[in-house]
């Protein structure tokens, strides 16, 4: 345990999924900076932020309480779940069965939607709180309960995870300031795919684990998995593609 | 508290978007739980056969979902 072999993919996984999440988070908070005011949008995404701190200080220490193989069946279960819930939607977006998320269009969505709350008053902006504190919130369940999990599953994961999330929130945030605009250009899509391939392999390694599977090459199996189910996911998508093709042809 | 419901949404939904697929994931795992516990060569061939069930159930719930 807390080998290259874990640690790696333990990252890259935490990285990119919170790139993802942020991305997402930020398009929300700039839409609301822009149009309620700063304050309430950079007030209501530190809450978030501060609330998701706490949740990662409860949750990992108390899963470290719990024996490791209960944590790898439990964590691992969730973990498969979410990870093939994504990788199965990553399939249908690179098949064209499910429309990709475009940061540009969620931006001005929420621009409308905010503008037609009218103009914000003096005093405090609780509508643009409250939307920048909810996205972060959102979104950042999502970073946290991965950052857990992939960090529970193994000795020594927690922290290189955790930092691999703060990275990444580094990283959108340095970005997006700069820019000051949704990050539109970020292939989201493809990092979606990646992540869901590392996710679901490391919940079918750590259910094994927690069931007592032998694992051909122990730790090694990580990356076979990785590539295994990066294989399947690839070939599912022109098959995808070929089913769903004459239905809109005929529609 | 109209956010609060909303967050705890999102959060099941983060597991379960689809009952069927969630469903036959889990029906797997209790299968491959089953065969490492009560047989003597479980534990050694449950690795692939996980995988490769989860690679099943992965492209047919892609391919069902294309279908609809």
């Amino acid at each position: 345990m807390g080998g290259w072999s874990h640690i790696a993919p333990a990252v890259t996984a935490a990285f990119l999924a919170s790139l993802v999440e942020f991305v997402e988070a930020l398009t929300v908070v700039l839409a609301v900076g822009s149009v309620r005011g700063w304050r309430g949008a950079l007030t209501g995404a530190g809450a978030g932020l501060v609330v998701l701190l706490v949740l990662v200080a409860i949750f990992g220490p108390v899963l470290a309480l719990i024996p490791l193989n209960l944590v790898q069946l439990i964590v691992g279960t969730l973990l498969l779940l979410f990870g093939m819930r994504w990788l199965r939607k990553a399939i249908l977006r690179a098949a064209g069965v499910l429309a990709l998320h475009d940061e540009d269009a969620a931006f001005a969505k929420q621009t409308e939607a905010l503008r037609a709350h009218g103009a914000q008053g003096g005093g405090f902006d609780s509508i643009g709180f409250a939307a920048a504190f909810q996205i972060t919130m959102l979104e950042g369940v999502e970073v946290v309960f991965i950052v857990v999990a992939v960090g529970a599953g193994g000795a020594g994961l927690m922290l290189p995870a955790a930092l691999a999330a703060v990275a990444a929130l580094l990283v959108v945030v340095a970005i997006g300031a700069v820019v000051r605009g949704p990050l539109s250009r970020v292939p989201e899509n493809q990092l979606k795919f990646v992540v869901g391939v590392l996710l679901t392999a490391f919940g079918s390694f750590w259910i094994g684990e927690g069931i007592g599977v032998q694992w051909p090459g122990d730790d090694w199996s990580i990356p076979a998995l990785v590539a295994g189910f990066l294989v399947v996911a690839l070939a599912g998508v022109p098959l995808c593609a070929r089913i769903a093709r004459p239905k809109a042809a005929s529609a | 508290m109209k956010w609060l419901k909303t967050i705890l949404e999102e959060t099941i939904g983060l597991f379960v978007d689809d009952a069927a697929y969630a469903a036959a994931i889990v029906i797997w795992l209790a299968a491959m739980a089953a065969l490492v516990r009560f047989t003597a060569f479980g534990s050694a061939v449950a690795g692939p056969l996980l995988f490769a069930g989860l690679a099943v159930i992965l492209v047919l719930g892609a391919v069902r979902k294309a279908r609809k």
